[in-house]
């Protein structure tokens, strides 16, 4: 047997191998860096963008129920009916109390601009009595948009007939023949409530609100002490109404789950003797009807947290116009305002940037006057926006007094990526093998019959792609656009209407706080337009570059 | 495709004979009136800025005959060649003194550039189609000249095609990328494109060098058959091929045309003796 005889290696021929796997590793580091981050950002984007997981307070508990009540003893059960139009999940009782006490005059639970045009039965009768009781607050009054109606039917009618329309009808009419012409909404009604004690400050800590998680430990007395859930050290007394009450039933049922085993707690009958055994004990939490909490109430109601998962893109999203500052609607104003600045940036900078490169490559005499013009043009590719958007503010907006719109907009957007155009197309014909100029010349073509026939066919991949270039930072742009497009986000109607943009859009509406989800869905809209723009483009280049290469 | 590579047995090698006698092969036979030739240099003089590349040259290119123009690397051939179709005009640092005379006009006087390289074509050394179609490089000449009309477009780009022998192999891929072709292919179709314009003169800077020989042998062929209707002027580095095609022949050397004749007299009976140290392959 030979022992394998490894092969003949100098010490330097090492020594240099040596190297070259450190510096291959360290490229390998570089990059698998650089494509994590990549991948991890633009996963992000998508995962943001296409899904919306909030987590919201609100002040009542549990799912929501198809049928709930008007009041603990269950003898009055209701149905809310809204128009086919709205989108909302379920309700809290506290949205549709903020419906009919004028709190809210929109639909922006369901991110709708819609305007609320609540339907409450006539108060003279019974259930109208009934029904003004459990919507509103002791001492309110219903707000001046509520319509009356004489009976049900009245109500489904007026519901389905009326845009944004909402009301409250007989449980029994479920099965109303009608009933198909408007949406039934879940309604959440359940509220806790705990001694003011457990929500104040001790050494620093104070409850702010519960999970869904935090109420079925507490009422399943897993919960023993305030603390266990980051309260203050105080012990927890839980009160409830009796197992077969009507809001015990529903209770157990909405909040608790079926599964669960039962209560043990302090039980009591009505919300009386609820809001006095409260208010008699610090630690004590309970729970009862939202819609029988009073003003003199001596509880607290607390605060649950719902986690909130939702498709953050819909075709509503996209096909419908801006409304309530964004809160509400979709982004299609927005999305056409996009492409109309892209396209009018695109016909104005390309000929002017094809041009101005065209001169510089195969007119202008090259010298040092070329030079310093390459220079400045180099330089203000790389000037920060911000400074042209001042600059087409003082020019076209107020100089020429175009205002801001469209016009003075998509002109400061095109002098800004023109040095971009001009520079990267200017490689492309410098690119352009000197052969192919000379052997066009020597077949008697002219020096433009030249450009316009090989030195432009053959660099329309490199003016592509600063097109592609010119285009990103266009999109891109809020700086710029802030001052000489103007933030109204409605469809530009001509050249000298403002009209915002996805990028400013999306600016404001994190900056003011309307929506993070919203700017997310609008920052993956931006993504997939310029993903969009430049797969097209680079499959148009690519088009372009068959006939060059193949060989 | 029944070329052989027999190299000409050039005589006065085997022999080592020195020619002692200084004649100029020119002056001979056929050389009828001056009003025959088709490009006349008169003491022509070139420069790139301060450096002299062309010393003094004076040719007679006659019609319908092949010259080649021989010499070692950077004796100015291609300088001279280019001054046929005024390409030296595109390098700023260049300026001549003397004359050129196509068809008895002074091209760097009375001749609009234009026209004159449609009359005189170049064939590089390099193909270098355009990155289009195998058609629109042919066509590329008469588009700009100003034919629009498809159908005699199309006639001018067949022609063409056939008379550079390049038919049989791209008919039916026309509309393919030129770029596709093979080198020799690609060379044959600069050639079609620069006959598509109709010229009449044809300067051809080493079009063979980036070639096998099966693609030079063909277009030597294909030189062979245009000659018939166009004046050829060739640079070659390659001596047999000169001696194959040539009908005439120049000897460059430092920027000076050291002798010029017809081609067997330059290969078998030259009156130089750097001429014949250049065919021999003593130097260069
Ligand atoms: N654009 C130019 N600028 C300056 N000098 C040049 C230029 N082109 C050629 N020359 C010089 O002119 C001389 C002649 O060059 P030319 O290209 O005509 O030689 P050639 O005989 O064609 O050589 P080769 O056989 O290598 O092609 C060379 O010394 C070369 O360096
Ligand atoms: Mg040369």
């Amino acid at each position: 047997m030979h022992k394998k005889q490894s092969p003949f290696i100098s010490g330097y021929t090492r020594q240099v191998k040596l190297k070259e796997k450190i510096m291959k590793g360290l490229i390998w580091i570089a990059a698998g860096v650089t494509i994590f981050i990549l991948f991890w950002i633009f996963g992000y984007i998508i995962y943001k963008g296409l899904i919306s997981d909030i987590t919201r307070e609100y002040n009542v508990a549990g799912k929501g129920s198809t049928i709930f009540p008007l009041d603990e003893k269950g003898e009055n059960e209701v149905i809310c009916i809204v128009h086919k139009g709205i989108r909302a999940g379920d309700l809290s009782m506290q949205v549709i109390r903020s419906f009919y006490n004028g709190d809210e005059r929109y639909w922006l639970v369901s991110e709708q601009g819609l305007k609320v045009r609540p339907f409450a039965p006539e108060p003279g009768t019974t259930f109208g009595q009934k029904t003004r009781q459990a919507l509103l607050l002791d001492g309110e009054d219903y707000t001046r948009s509520v319509v009356f109606t004489d009976n049900d039917e009245g109500t489904i009618n007026m519901v389905a007939n009326t845009r944004g329309g909402i009301g409250i009808i007989h449980a029994e009419n479920i099965h109303h023949p009608l009933i198909k012409k408007v949406r039934i909404v879940p309604v959440r009604f359940l509220s806790i409530v705990v001694n003011e004690k457990v929500l104040s400050i001790q050494n620093n800590v104070r409850l702010n609100s519960f999970t869904e998680d935090d109420v079925s430990n507490i009422f399943l007395s897993k919960v023993r002490n305030w603390k266990d859930i980051g309260g203050i050290d105080l012990p927890v007394t839980v009160i409830s109404y009796n197992k077969d009450s009507y809001p015990g039933q529903q209770f157990q049922e909405l909040v608790l789950g079926n599964r669960n085993p039962g209560i043990k707690a302090v039980f009591m009958d009505n919300i009386g003797q609820i809001g006095k055994a409260i208010n008699n004990n610090e630690g004590a939490v309970a729970y009862c009807l939202f819609s029988d909490i009073h003003r003199d109430f001596p509880g607290k109601i607390a605060m649950v947290e719902r986690r909130e998962i939702t498709p953050n893109i819909s075709a509503h999203f996209l096909l419908e116009k801006p409304e309530k500052a964004g809160k509400a609607g979709g982004i299609f104003d927005i999305i056409i305002n996009t492409l109309l600045m892209i396209i009018f940036t695109i016909l104005l900078a390309t000929p002017v940037g094809v041009g101005a490169a065209i001169y510089l490559t195969e007119y202008a005499r090259q010298g040092k006057f070329i030079d310093v013009l390459r220079f400045f043009t180099e330089t203000l590719a790389a000037v920060p926006s911000i400074i042209f958007g001042l600059f087409g503010y003082i020019l076209f907006v107020n100089f020429f007094g175009w205002g801001m719109g469209l016009l003075s907009g998509t002109l400061t957007v095109t002098i800004m990526i023109l040095p971009t155009i001009i520079r990267t197309a200017e490689e492309a014909f410098k690119a352009v093998p000197r052969e192919y100029r000379e052997e066009s010349l020597a077949l008697g073509a002219t020096h433009w019959q030249t450009i316009k026939g090989v030195v432009i066919p053959s660099a329309i991949p490199g003016i592509l792609t600063g097109i592609i270039l010119g285009i990103g930072r266009a999109v891109g742009e809020t700086a710029a656009v802030l001052f000489t497009l103007g933030s109204s986000p409605t469809l530009a109607r001509d050249i000298f209407s403002s009209a915002r943009v996805l990028s400013l859009h999306l600016y404001i509406l994190a900056k003011e706080g309307i929506s993070f989800e919203r700017a997310f869905s609008t920052a993956f809209i931006l993504v997939v337009i310029i993903l969009v723009v430049n797969v097209s483009a680079s499959s148009f280049a690519g088009k372009m570059n068959t006939l060059k290469k193949k060989s | 495709m029944g070329t052989t590579f027999t190299l000409p047995k050039f005589k006065q090698c085997e022999e080592n004979k020195t020619t002692s006698e200084n004649k100029i092969n020119m002056t001979e036979e056929d050389d009828t009136a001056a009003m025959n030739f088709k490009i006349i240099t008169k003491n022509l003089d070139l420069f790139y800025g301060d450096f002299q590349a062309l010393y003094d040259i004076s040719m007679d290119i006659r019609p319908n005959k092949v010259t080649a123009l021989i010499g070692p690397s950077g004796c100015g051939k291609s300088t001279f060649l280019r001054t046929l179709n005024r390409m030296n005009d595109l390098i700023a640092s260049v300026h001549l003194n003397g004359n050129v005379y196509y068809d008895q006009t002074d091209i760097y006087k009375n001749y609009d550039v234009i026209e004159l390289r449609k009359r005189i074509g170049m064939v590089f050394q390099k193909p270098n189609p355009f990155p289009m179609t195998v058609f629109d490089n042919v066509a590329y000449g008469p588009r700009v000249h100003g034919i629009k009309k498809k159908n005699q477009l199309h006639d001018i780009v067949e022609k063409s095609i056939k008379k550079a022998a390049l038919w049989d192999e791209v008919a039916d891929r026309l509309h393919e990328p030129a770029l596709g072709l093979s080198g020799g292919q690609q060379q044959r179709l600069c050639i079609a494109r620069v006959l598509a314009v109709e010229p009449d003169v044809i300067l051809m800077d080493e079009p063979t060098s980036a070639l096998d020989p099966i693609s030079t042998a063909r277009i030597e062929d294909l030189i062979e058959e245009l000659k018939q209707n166009y004046t050829i002027i060739i640079v070659t580095h390659n001596m047999q091929q000169a001696g194959r095609i040539s009908d005439f022949t120049g000897f460059f050397l430092n920027g000076k045309l050291i002798e010029m004749g017809k081609a067997k007299d330059i290969f078998f009976n030259p009156a130089d003796k750097r001429t014949e140290d250049y065919i021999c392959g003593r130097f260069g």
